[in-house]
């Protein structure tokens, strides 16, 4: 637990504290528009986290794939630990998504390209959860859920290209008219402050996860071991 | 204790303007809906990790345990 341990207190602890700063320059600094408000504001929260969920669910399908190619438990565990992280950020992406749409387009939901495969890829790795935990021989669930999170990860692509290929409310949001000078200036800045923030948060806690998960197993196998303590 | 959960809603409407609306209070639900899920699956992996160390430490198997 050690090394991934304390890399992933300290990734940990720096995304937070990357996080409280995106946010309190947001809040505190840079000025309200009159006309979005909070909305506005809530962007600098919707993409990044928007970003760890999808690099949750990649960082889960690449793992399972070198899991089904080489048949490693390093591998296995680190996807299950990344799909387990993307269930719960994306479970509050989509609330927090929920909420957000509501201000900004009057309604809590719409069937909207992206925000229905990003419904469809979290029900995918709940599925994929689902699977390894009901299979009666644990090494066959992971056989099974690493397919169901390649499966998954098909719908990573559609996420992202749906707002070229299909109509969507995120696409008009988008074309919003140019800011004021100053205050675009420091945009992009903030932009990326913020995912990098966010990113290290949750690089920090799936390390964190996988050295968890890699000890239990550790564990297991050391009691399954005849005389072994 | 109502009034330390409701110092951030306040402090953020305040940062909104001198009117209120109840879409800055949705936009800080939505804030306050992210961060929970990542507070969430930080203490899910915390007690897994307490867990363990107890196990660990008593040397024996902790009801209900399994291997995820």
């Amino acid at each position: 637990v050690s090394r991934a341990g304390t890399l992933g207190i300290v990734l940990s602890l720096a995304g937070a504290a990357g996080v409280l700063l995106t946010h309190g320059v947001v809040f505190f600094r840079r000025p309200t528009e009159a006309a979005a408000g909070l909305v506005e504001q809530a962007t600098y929260l919707l993409v990044p986290v928007a970003w760890i969920t999808v690099l949750a669910f990649a960082v889960a399908a690449a793992a399972s794939t070198m899991y089904l190619w080489r048949g490693d438990d390093r591998a296995d565990a680190l996807a299950l630990s990344a799909a387990e992280g993307g269930l719960f950020i994306g479970a509050g992406l989509l609330m927090a998504g929920s909420l957000w749409g509501r201000v900004a387009w009057g309604a809590f939901w719409t069937w909207e390209p992206r925000l229905t495969f990003t419904l469809l890829l979290w029900f995918m790795f709940a599925g994929y959860v689902l699977v390894r935990n009901s299979a009666r021989n644990p090494e066959h669930g992971k056989g099974l859920g690493a397919v169901v999170a390649v499966v998954g990860a098909l719908n990573l692509p559609l996420i992202h290209w749906s707002l070229h290929w299909f109509r969507s409310l995120q696409r008009e949001s988008l074309d919003l008219p140019p800011e004021a000078p100053g205050v675009a200036f420091e945009v992009p800045l903030l932009d990326v402050i913020s995912v990098l923030a966010y990113t290290g948060l949750f690089l920090g806690l799936l390390s964190l996860r996988f050295g968890v998960e890699r000890a239990t197993r550790e564990r297991n196998r050391r009691r399954q071991r005849p005389g072994v303590t | 204790m109502r009034a330390v959960s409701a110092a951030p809603t306040l402090w953020l409407l305040a940062q909104s303007g001198s009117d209120p609306s109840g879409g800055d209070l949705l936009v800080f639900l939505a804030f306050a809906a992210a961060w929970l899920g990542i507070a969430l699956w930080a203490l899910s992996i915390g007690g897994k990790r307490w867990r363990l160390a107890r196990e660990m430490k008593e040397g024996g198997p902790v009801p209900g345990d399994r291997e995820a």
